[in-house]
């Protein structure tokens, strides 16, 4: 036997801790009683823990049959270097609620937080798995608001009291006149808030078909939209919203709509930035601060630029000092050293590509990006690392982030 | 310990065992906890180091001599410039040689540097606890540990099953 060695206090423990992957800390916590306390009594610390490889890979609907399927990332090419703690998670590519039911008739409809909303059919029913945990939540649906735009939001609670499995569902609905519509549904009171307009007066939605999602950040929910007076006052403008001028930040407790505008500099003279998916909303990479992603004119450059301004302060005509350049990142030479400059055979050359911001993850900090002819990459913001990932059904994918580090909060003490 | 020239200022340290270090301030500066001690005036006497034996302490102290930064404070070393790159890899051949001890000594320095709350060592210290943890199975961590398993069987059971994923 080996002598007994003098045992770490909890302090100590941490500081090793916050240098593991989640996996072996979950393994730390059935090292001993002495760990498991240590673990649970720094949960909240461990919760804040940067996780780079949260994304798990990416939800996508095939047209036909309409299944439902799962993209793992260690499918991804090139693979990352060497095994990695997520490569030996189960591919969650199933919906546990099946019940006899086989799964091709489920679709995803938003994810966030581990959990995924699916819908069976047309939206006829609803609920929110864990694919992990086999947790199941069916969701009674309203005939108020007709979409098929959700988002999944305050997985898990807030941060100093997180609670497993609550959640919260915003319905999103952009009517013919540019009109931003919502209703929201909380997981603890079982029921669907109120549908309401948030400045239903100024606010308008760009391009009905404009699928950048929006972003959560400092409480409220994020959207790119315009407002009526950057249009002119002539019949025909009217009926068209396809201008990205402004941001609206929208508290959904209490309904609170607050609008800024854009630095001049990010926006183009015509529609081109909402139907060629050239700006999109991020946060920072510690999740604190808005930010924005935007193709540069030769479409295979982004730029990310950092929100430097008051977050609570009034509308501000000063958007242009607002926003900083954060770096620029060139999306050509990354395909091209990593070796993934495969073209379609109809394939052009560089020259007419461009990127396409699909979507951002926040808690991984990766943005998705699709090339025509080249086919949809997950780009890491952080090391800059790009792979592509498989399947090219780019406009029908949800990136499944989890949050692992819950799993650290809700263990039992023993 | 030598006394260095004059004009420094230097400052006593005492472990529990009744050794005593006399160490330049700046050195002793390396902790935060002593630094903290020194700016709230809290050491005009010697500082007692609790929980820290000699043994350890000796150790501590031989490595905050070597990281006590070479500008300023320490004038006359300072002006002999030396490459910052070539000055990095020497302190890393050092630290790794520094490293080379049995693992009771090493969690004693894992307690130390947290205590003292200098950041180096405590990174170079639980280095190796972390590599071994990271792609070990529960069995072999605690053996490494040599942590004794605390839990009745059932209790691990429930324990293994709340995040079975993470046992395959």
């Amino acid at each position: 036997m080996a002598p007994r060695l003098p045992s770490l206090t909890s302090d100590c423990l941490l500081h090793v801790f916050l240098s593991l992957d989640p996996v072996s800390i979950v393994r730390c916590a059935a090292v001993s009683r002495h760990w498991r306390r240590a673990v649970i009594d720094n949960a909240a610390e461990i919760r804040r823990h940067p996780g780079h490889h949260l994304l798990l890979g990416i939800y996508h609907r095939e047209m036909y049959p309409r299944e439902l399927a799962f993209s793992r990332r260690s499918s991804w090419l090139p693979p990352s270097a060497g095994r990695h703690w997520s490569d030996s998670l189960p591919a969650p590519s199933h919906v546990p609620v099946a019940e006899g039911m086989t799964p091709k008739l489920y679709s995803p409809l938003a994810c966030n937080g581990g959990l995924v909303l699916v819908c069976r059919g047309l939206p006829s029913e609803m609920f929110v798995c864990n694919p992990f945990t086999g947790f199941s939540a069916s969701i009674p649906r309203l005939g108020e608001l007709v979409t098929h735009e959700y988002l999944l939001h305050s997985c898990h609670g807030a941060e100093p009291n997180p609670s497993t499995n609550t959640f919260q569902v915003l319905a999103v609905k952009i009517e013919h006149n540019g009109i931003l519509v919502l209703q929201n549904y909380c997981s603890k009171s079982g029921t669907w808030g109120p549908v309401f307009r948030p400045n239903g007066s100024r606010l308008r939605m760009p391009y009905r078909d404009y699928r950048a999602a929006p972003v959560l950040c400092r409480g409220a929910i994020h959207w790119l939209c315009s407002d009526v007076s950057d249009y002119d006052s002539s019949p025909y403008g009217q009926s068209c919203f396809d201008k990205i001028t402004r941001i609206v930040a929208v508290d959904i407790s209490t309904g609170q709509a607050r609008m800024t505008r854009l630095p001049n500099h990010l926006l183009t003279r015509n529609n081109e930035v909402s139907t060629k998916k050239m700006l999109m909303l991020a946060t920072s990479s510690e999740g604190e601060r808005l930010s924005l992603l935007r193709t540069k004119k030769s479409g295979l450059e982004v730029s990310i630029w950092l929100y430097a301004g008051d977050h609570g302060g009034e509308d501000d005509d000063d958007a242009e000092k607002s926003w900083m350049l954060s770096r620029s990142v060139d999306i050509r030479k990354l395909i091209e050293d990593a070796g993934l400059a495969y073209f379609r055979p109809s394939c052009k050359d560089w020259a007419v590509l461009e990127t396409r911001l699909e979507w951002f993850c926040p808690r991984s900090n990766c943005l998705i990006i699709w090339v025509p002819f080249l086919g949809l990459f997950v780009l890491d913001l952080v090391s800059t690392e790009i792979q592509r990932a498989e399947g090219d059904s780019h406009g029908h994918i949800w990136p499944y982030e989890i949050d692992l580090t819950l799993s650290f909060s809700s263990m039992k003490p023993f | 310990m030598a006394t260095r020239e004059a004009g420094k200022k230097m400052i006593m340290l005492k472990s529990p065992d009744g050794m005593e270090f006399e160490v330049e301030e700046a050195v002793a500066m390396e902790s935060q906890t002593i630094r903290k001690m020194i700016e709230d005036d809290c050491a005009d006497t010697a500082i007692l180091i609790p929980n820290i034996n000699s043994k350890i302490l000796s150790r501590v102290i031989e490595y905050c001599n070597k990281h006590v930064p070479t500008t300023g404070a320490t004038g006359a070393a300072a002006s002999d410039t030396v490459a910052p790159a070539a000055l990095a890899e020497d302190l890393k051949i050092w630290d790794a040689e520094f490293i080379k001890v049995n693992r009771a000594t090493r969690f004693n320095l894992i307690q130390a540097a947290s205590y003292l709350n200098i950041k180096g060592l405590l990174d170079l210290t639980s280095q190796t606890t972390i590599d071994t943890i990271s792609d070990n199975s529960l069995e072999e961590i605690r053996s490494f540990l040599s942590t004794k398993n605390d839990y009745l069987p059932e209790e691990e059971q429930t324990i293994r099953r709340e995040n079975q994923w993470a046992f395959q």
